[in-house]
């Protein structure tokens, strides 16, 4: 068990632009559970296969426990990797799937086989150490790959979108039992996925990645309540955050102003732009005849909840919110409907960085 | 339960069209399987009948077997054709294999820069015709020189030149197909390079070795160019053996015969064992 460190670790793929992953900076403590997360050709995956060792630094280092391991072979580096396509060999059975590290050790035959039985007891796969990977359910695949993790005992488990191949139930499902797995391990592990519930479900802390640089590493609680900057605030939480680009000074939206119930605080007072972007989460808005005067555009109703899409004519177009009302809801597509907004409000500049979360309500004009 | 069975017919397709075309399929698999045949059935004839007006009714009998395969003094022998054959095909094979493995791994896994041209050079030896290269080469393999000529050695050195190339190109494009992930699951998990060959390339590009390997074995048995004008004593092959059986005396059609089937059975049991590896799915199971 160990530590993790990318200090300034940089990739440059021969032939591109611009780093797939940038000067990334980021401790992950031991036993800790770290999701990176990002949409796609955020560099999250590079990041893990550079922890792994599957792709070389071009700068900056990176270190397990005390280690500097920038310059090890990945078989001397003491991980497990868990792949999108679980990469099982396929001409080998279970057990010598999940023994094949161990043998590779030279660790004695019977010592390789009460590992191999008890990783196979964690994951219920005693009665499958006979079969082939092509003889077994995806489900099944799925954990034959954790298990050749976890009979190796390593000091960092490294998934890269392990559930992803998985049909929804089954992967919301286990990625309940992965999280416990881990928990009872306490091994540190890195987990990538593209997929923001995931992420805030599993992850002690969730790293956010865009375009190969650290936006924010924070439990998915702050990340949901204080997000960085307008990426993170769109990024994560579904459906995604309002964002209302308006005057600085007064805040307002479809006609009805937003009022701070204190003090926006020094930095945004340090601002001296006259355009801010306003952020609030679905939540925030209700459905009550309110001042923010629109249109219904679409109604998403998930049964216990509904999610109205509203059209508001907003200084000279049209905004698009989405509020969070409980079910039932009676409105119909088009119909006329004010909103009034009441929670936390995020203020960012307009190219992106946080300027401030306050409570806000509006008044009605 | 309802009754309907299951159609075998594709979207838009016609029971009529469908039966035409495959009976001018099966028309043409049995005009290029005919030769074959009639060789198999004039062996089993007498000189006179296989001469004759070409019949389907006689009486079959061994002797043009027991005739061809017979030994006589001074004259290459079956066995004699047969053991060289063997030696010169199995070794050249083998040899191609142990240098064409690694050259498709690096050229497959691990490509340097200016691969293309590598590939492209190694197939450029197959531009020159045949003919062209047996000056130079009988220069070289004269008693003045390297004194080759009439040995096993010879042929082993020309047919792994000869079948280098196309092995390269074959066990390149197997080992491309062969999962990333696999590769890198092993070297997480503590295979150097040898262990990763024999534990993960090897088995699962076995179909694709036993093809390859199959196509030299064929290749290198049925060469007659080289066998014939840089080894025309001492260390004969089978082919050379079948023409041996074409006298200016007349045309011995069913000896002839007999003689072309005994030289391919060995390539047909080689295909026949080969196959049985080529079948298997080449990487069923590994991913997803």
């Amino acid at each position: 068990m160990a530590s993790v460190r990318f200090d300034a670790a940089t990739r440059f793929y021969p032939g591109t632009p611009r780093p797939a992953v940038n000067e990334l900076n980021l401790e992950i403590k031991d036993g800790e559970l770290l999701v990176l997360v990002g949409p796609s050709g955020s560099g999250k995956s590079t990041a893990l296969r550079m922890l792994a060792g599957l792709e070389p630094l071009d700068a900056g280092n990176i270190f397990i426990g005390d280690r500097d391991v920038s310059q090890v072979r990945p078989r001397d580096r003491d991980i497990a990797m868990v792949f999108q396509n679980y990469a099982l060999y396929p001409q080998l059975t279970v057990a010598e799937n999940m023994g094949f590290a161990l043998k590779q050790k030279k660790v004695p035959k019977e010592e390789r086989i009460a590992q191999v039985r008890e990783a196979a007891k964690i994951l219920d796969l005693e009665e499958y150490l006979d079969r082939k990977p092509k003889n077994l359910s995806g489900g099944q695949r799925q954990r034959v790959a954790m298990g050749r993790a976890i009979v190796r005992r390593p000091a960092v488990y490294l998934m890269d979108e392990p559930l992803s191949n998985l049909d929804a139930k089954l992967r919301v499902q286990t990625r309940t039992e992965l999280a416990e797995l881990q928990a009872r391990l306490a091994v540190t592990t890195v987990y990538v996925t593209h997929d923001q519930v995931e992420a805030m479900t599993m992850g002690h802390r969730v790293a956010v990645l865009k375009d190969g640089i650290l936006q924010q590493c924070d439990s998915p609680n702050t990340l949901y309540h204080e997000p960085a900057n307008l990426f993170v605030a769109g990024f994560i939480g579904s459906p995604a955050m309002n964002q209302v680009s308006m005057s600085a000074s007064p805040l307002r939206v479809g006609g009805a102003e937003i009022r701070p119930d204190q003090a926006l605080g020094a930095t945004y007072d340090a601002f001296t732009g006259d355009r801010v972007v306003a952020g609030f989460r679905p939540e925030s808005l209700r459905v009550d005849g309110g001042p923010i005067k629109g249109h219904i555009r679409a109604i998403e109703d998930l049964g216990s909840e509904v999610f109205v899409h509203v059209g508001v004519d907003h200084e000279d177009g049209t905004a698009a919110l989405v509020a969070k009302t409980p079910a039932p809801f009676s409105g119909r597509i088009g119909d006329n409907i004010g909103l009034s907004m009441a929670g936390t409000l995020h203020l960012f500049e307009p190219d992106g960085a946080r300027l401030a979360t306050v409570k806000a309500a509006t008044v009605a004009s | 339960m309802n009754k309907l069975k299951g159609s075998r017919l594709g979207v838009g397709e016609r029971r009529s069209t469908n039966a035409v075309l495959g009976l001018i399929a099966w028309l043409a698999g049995l005009l290029f399987f005919f030769p074959v045949f009639w060789m198999v059935l004039s062996s089993f004839k007498t000189e006179r009948v296989a001469n004759a007006t070409p019949t389907f009714t006689f009486t079959p009998s061994w002797d043009r077997y027991k005739e061809v395969t017979e030994t006589t003094e001074g004259i290459l022998s079956f066995k004699d054709a047969m053991l060289n054959s063997a030696t010169v095909v199995l070794i050249s094979t083998l040899i191609v294999l142990l240098l064409a493995i690694p050259a498709a791994y690096a050229l497959a896994i691990r490509p340097i820069p200016k691969w293309r041209d590598v590939l492209f050079f190694f197939i450029s030896t197959k531009f020159l015709p045949i003919v062209a290269s047996i000056l130079p080469i009988y220069i070289l393999a004269n008693p003045d020189h390297l004194d080759l000529l009439g040995t096993r050695e010879v042929l082993v050195i020309l047919y792994t030149a000869m079948n280098l190339p196309l092995a390269v190109w074959m066990l390149r494009s197997f080992f491309m197909e062969i999962p990333r992930e696999l590769m890198e699951a092993s070297e997480i998990d503590g295979a150097n390079l040898w262990g990763q060959m024999k534990a993960i390339i090897l088995p699962i590009a076995a179909p694709g070795i036993a093809a390859t390997g199959l196509l030299c074995v064929i290749f290198a048995w049925n060469e007659y160019f080289y066998a014939v004008q840089l080894n025309s004593a001492g260390a004969s092959t089978v082919p050379q053996w079948v023409f041996s059986n074409v006298s200016t005396r007349g045309s011995f059609l069913a000896k002839l015969s007999a003689a072309s089937v005994l030289a391919c059975i060995p390539v047909v049991i080689a295909g026949w064992i080969a196959q049985k590896r080529m079948i298997r799915g080449l990487s069923m199971g590994a991913i997803k």
